[in-house]
């Protein structure tokens, strides 16, 4: 449940932190529903996008790709190649983060694209840091692509965040009356202890109070 | 829905241009529900268009939040109304066939802000600002804190063993969407 929400807030402290330091920090977050148009090109693209939009000035083979398209009737999408090389020459100007959320929500081959387009970008540029995050399944591609260069981190919310979580859902209970301080105290004991985070997520305060009982 | 009207006061917010609270200097509603108005910022000036069910941003009509109060929207085209001559003929808000030909008539989108959409029309930064405003305090900063954080952090590609990449993975059963409500 929160691998999204560990994303955003990593995005935003590298924001945080890069504010006047020469640093750019992009993200993506790769989503079902929009499957098919987060194709490689459009995802790296929107991640250079982002660098490019932090810097003074739009770089000038970046200027000229997109003048060069224009002659073609109907104007032409930036390929592939062409949006990892302009990527390799912008991040090696420029420290940069890109973090990149829920990986395996990718179309398989659109991935296998993009993470060997990431390992180009991160030779040409070794400091480039990425952050990815996906199920557990995803690990094992990842670390081939972009071999050795990776360490793995398990999410998974901490006893303090399901409470944290609890406090704020009881709060918002809709039903106060049916509460007291002591069923409250109990589902801010129990349910920590055994329930699944998925199962809190769907929960009720209807249904915390029957499982302490 | 009524259209604002002159020197009607809301909060545009920039995902590229910061925040700010914007008013309406000019307004042209068309038939068919579209309308635009011309809004000031300081000596930015901006239009919008949009239609009774939704704001559009002006480069590439990604629907926003329909409350007028809180505009959500990409937003690039500083120079847009350099064209003058459009801005005082009333005239060019007067097509009712498509939008684009408002688009069309109004939008002098400045080269860069044309690159940028040109690189990817996709924006990764209106969904990261949804999952930004649905977070509850202090859940998920624990990785923050984290060695593996910290050193990938650190880390600069300098050294033979190099972090590179740090990925976090969530159990089976783990959901990928943040919490909603």
């Amino acid at each position: 449940m929160l691998t999204s929400y560990d994303s955003s807030l990593v995005i935003d402290n590298l924001g945080d932190r890069a504010r006047g330091q020469g640093v750019a920090v992009a993200g993506f977050y790769f989503d079902f529903a929009a499957q098919e148009e987060q194709s490689p090109a459009s995802m790296l693209g929107a991640v250079l996008r982002q660098v490019v939009s932090g810097l003074e000035e739009v770089p000038k083979e970046i200027v000229e790709a997109y003048e060069d398209q224009k002659e073609v009737m109907g104007g032409r999408k930036p390929r592939l190649a062409d949006i990892v090389k302009m990527l390799q020459n912008t991040v090696s100007v420029k420290r940069t983060f890109i973090c990149i959320d829920a990986l395996d929500e990718c179309v398989a081959r659109y991935r296998v694209d993009i993470l060997d387009s990431l390992n180009q970008i991160q030779r040409v540029s070794p400091g480039t840091r990425m952050f990815m995050t996906g199920r557990p399944h995803i690990e094992a591609e990842v670390g081939r692509h972009l071999s050795g260069r990776g360490t793995a981190l398990r999410i998974a919310p901490r006893r303090h965040d399901i409470i944290s979580y609890l406090h704020r859902r009881l709060d918002r209970d809709i039903r106060p009356d049916a509460m007291d301080s002591n069923l409250r105290a109990d589902i801010l004991k129990k349910i920590p202890e055994d329930v699944s985070e998925m199962w809190v997520k769907s929960t009720t305060p209807e249904k915390l109070a029957r499982v302490v009982h | 829905m009524g259209w604002p009207s002159d020197g009607f006061r809301f909060t545009l917010r920039s995902l590229e241009r910061g925040s700010g609270s914007w008013s309406v200097v000019d307004k042209a509603v068309g038939e068919n529900d579209w309308a635009a108005i011309r809004c000031q910022r300081g000596s930015t000036k901006a239009p919008l268009f949009f239609n009774s069910q939704r704001f559009l941003s002006t480069d590439n009509f990604q629907p926003f939040s329909t409350s007028f109060r809180t505009v959500k929207m990409s937003y690039h085209n500083t120079n847009s109304f350099n064209n003058t001559s459009s801005l005082n003929n009333t005239n060019s808000f007067n097509v009712t066939d498509s939008y684009n030909k408002v688009l069309n008539n109004y939008t002098v989108v400045d080269d860069r802000s044309q690159i940028l959409t040109w690189l990817s029309p996709l924006e990764p930064r209106l969904r990261h600002r949804d999952i930004q405003e649905s977070r509850i305090e202090n859940v998920g900063e624990w990785v923050l804190e984290t060695e593996e954080f910290k050193s990938w952090y650190a880390s600069s590609g300098g050294s033979g063993s190099d972090n590179a990449v740090l990925f976090c993975y969530g159990g089976p059963g783990v959901g990928k969407t943040y919490i909603r409500y």
